[in-house]
Parts: C-alpha cells; sequence; structure tokens
C-alpha cells in the first residue's frame, strides 16, 4: 500500500469514525456551543485530521485519544444533566448585565465584556435605544436575552382579547416534486385527496409540484417547479457570474 | 422494516468503530509471517548469522531474501504503522548491506540489534 494509499484509507476510516462521534454527541447547533464545548470540537477534529495526515504516528494511539476525549465529553454531558452542581460548573450560569434599565458594569467587567460588545448584541436583537430595556441577562452559551419595559412590548392579540385559532406544525405533503406517503397516511389522507385538493385550491396537478405543505387549518402552500418571479426582482445589479 | 431501520441506526455505527479498532489494532497480525518467503526475523537472523560465522557470500544472498520478505511485510503493515519507523528499518536494511560489503562483523552486529528492537516494535 503506497502513502497516499494510507492516507486515503485513513481519512475515509477516521471521516465515518467522526461521523458516528458526532452523532453519538448531539444535535447541539454550533451557535449554543460554550466556549469549553468549542475547544473539545476542535481538539477532536485536530485529533481527527492527525490520524488522517500525520503518517509519523501510529493510528492506534491516536484513535485512542479519539475516543477518549468523545467519552469524556459525552461524560460531561451527563453529569451536566443528572447534577445541576456539575452543570453549573462546566457552563456556568446566566448574568444579569441590565437590571431595572441599570447598566451594571461590575458585571461587565467580570464577563469581560466591554459596554460596546453589550450595545452590539443589543442592536443585534433589534433595540437601539437603552431606555427600552428592562433586564437583559447574558446566557451560558453566548447569547443574550432581552426584556423590554413592558411600555416597549409589542401588542399581542391576548393584549386586545382578540381571540385566535391554534396554529400547529405544517406537515410536508410533497418534497422535492416527490409524494410523502407517509406523512399523507398519519394525516389519514391520500395521493388522491392531494390531487383532488391541488386542483380545488391551486388549479395545479401534482406532476407540477416542488413543494406542498398543509397547515392546521388545511390549508395548503404550494410552490411549483416553474418560477414566475418578474425579472425585476433580480438583485444582481452588476454584469457577471452571479 | 423497522426493526431493519434500528439495525443499521445502531449497527452500522457499531461496525465502523468495531472495524475502525480491529483494524488500527492488527499490526501484530499483519506482521506475523504466512509462510517462509515473508518470515523477516527468520531472514535476519539467518542472514546475520551468517554473517558472524564469516560466510560472507551466503550471508548476502540470504539479505536478499531479507530484503525481499521485508518488502512483503511493509505493505500489510503499513496502515498500522508509523512510518518514520519504516523508514528507520528501510535505512537499517541499507546498513546491514553496508556492513555485508564491508565484511565488518562489529557493523553486522549493530545493524541486526538496531533492526531487532524495531521490528520488535512493530505492531505494538
Amino acid at each position: 500500500m503506497t502513502e497516499p494509499m494510507v492516507v486515503v484509507v485513513r481519512s475515509v476510516v477516521t471521516f465515518l469514525s467522526l461521523l458516528v462521534f458526532s452523532r453519538i454527541l448531539g444535535k447541539t447547533h454550533v451557535a449554543q456551543l460554550t466556549f469549553f464545548d468549542w475547544v473539545t470540537g476542535i481538539t477532536i477534529g485536530s485529533i481527527a485530521a492527525e490520524i488522517t495526515t500525520d503518517l509519523g504516528v501510529r493510528p492506534w494511539p491516536m484513535y485512542a485519544g479519539l475516543i477518549a476525549w468523545t467519552g469524556m465529553t459525552l461524560l460531561t454531558q451527563f453529569a451536566s444533566l443528572k447534577n445541576r452542581w456539575v452543570g453549573k460548573l462546566l457552563d456556568g450560569e446566566p448574568v444579569v448585565v441590565i437590571q431595572n434599565g441599570q447598566v451594571l458594569e461590575g458585571r461587565l467587567r467580570l464577563l469581560r465584556l466591554r459596554i460596546d460588545d453589550l450595545n452590539g448584541m443589543l442592536r443585534s436583537q433589534g433595540v437601539f435605544d437603552l431606555n427600552e430595556v428592562e433586564f437583559a441577562v447574558m446566557e451560558p452559551r453566548g447569547a443574550l436575552s432581552i426584556l423590554k419595559k413592558s411600555q416597549n412590548l409589542p401588542v399581542t392579540p391576548s393584549d386586545l382579547q382578540i381571540p385566535t385559532q391554534y396554529k400547529g406544525l405544517g406537515i410536508d405533503l410533497v418534497v422535492d416534486g416527490e409524494v410523502q406517503v407517509q406523512n399523507l397516511r398519519r394525516l389519514n389522507l391520500n395521493k388522491d385527496w392531494l390531487k383532488e385538493q391541488l386542483r380545488q385550491q391551486k388549479n395545479i396537478d401534482l406532476k407540477e409540484v416542488f413543494l406542498a405543505v398543509i397547515d392546521s387549518q388545511g390549508k395548503l402552500y404550494v410552490d411549483t417547479h416553474a418560477d414566475r418571479a418578474p425579472a425585476t426582482d433580480d438583485l444582481s445589479d452588476y454584469p457577471g457570474p452571479n | 422494516m423497522k426493526l431493519l431501520m434500528k439495525v443499521i441506526f445502531f449497527g452500522l455505527p457499531a461496525l465502523v468503530l468495531a472495524g475502525t479498532i480491529l483494524t488500527f489494532n492488527a499490526g501484530q497480525y499483519f506482521k506475523r509471517p504466512h509462510g517462509t518467503a515473508d518470515d523477516v526475523a527468520a531472514h535476519l537472523a539467518d542472514a546475520s548469522g551468517l554473517a558472524l560465522a564469516g560466510q560472507w557470500e551466503e550471508a548476502r544472498s540470504a539479505r536478499e531474501e531479507l530484503e525481499q520478505a521485508w518488502q512483503r511485510v511493509r505493505r500489510r503493515i503499513v496502515l498500522t504503522s508509523d512510518l518514520d519507523e519504516l523508514l528507520s528499518f528501510d535505512e537499517l536494511m541499507a546498513e546491514f548491506q553496508g556492513a555485508l560489503d564491508a565484511e565488518d562483523k562489529t557493523q553486522v552486529h549493530i545493524a541486526t540489534r538496531k533492526m531487532q528492537a524495531i521490528w520488535d516494535e512493530f505492531g505494538r
């Protein structure tokens, strides 16, 4: 086996292993990672890369390291779930940075956060005026949660005592032109019903449909393969590749 | 169908991990001779013994067989070994040949010991 071939085999094996380990470690979104999670992820990735391309090391000890890091990460995840104290120790706690409209500078220093950073985070949440904020909490995973003053909160139907209808999740009936038979079955419907509804509600044939979603009121959202966007909506403003 | 999906969902990852661990730990198995043609340790002992007995011509021909055996095994253990160790063994093969060409028993001793030490480490 030549050296490039060894790299290819090691790559395939490590890639598949990493896929399995990632699935074991869960579905946490990158934006929800703590700093520690992030560092752990990078370490696991680095070990995997080293197994793949560094032929100057035996793969097994490195692979054992990969298993150990994944195991430790899994262990800390379980420990955080099972024990609140451990969870606080590993992930930290939410920290109030604005209380009753007052910015708490001491807490900002503790978080090594500048007032400019805080302002930026507020703006990214659509708050451009500090007067609107009652509470702001820095979450352990780096997000800023904001509670606006009651006079700045948007009015909801319940404030106006307007009755609303239940709104559940939409269910895909056609995806990429393919009828989702199991979803139809879950709703006690069938393909004939779908064809009929498409004809009645949208006056189109099933073959033309790219995406069809049914909402909790039984209303269909339908997108067809043929796009009819007018040329005036093209955002490209220069000639060349798009 | 549900059972099959479950078997695939849990069985496939388990198979991947088990296969990887087995392959990466199979160095000792790959190193083991499958006949006399790829018995590196035996050929090394032969070549070295002949050289130390002063039978230089026979020792050189035994070294040729050692080289062929090593090339056979090298291909098998390359996946589970450290490349630096493989290259060291290659260098020591050349050193051994040099010692035979110079008919220098001291150098034969040194090269043999070094090769034995590295050979023992393969697959661990």
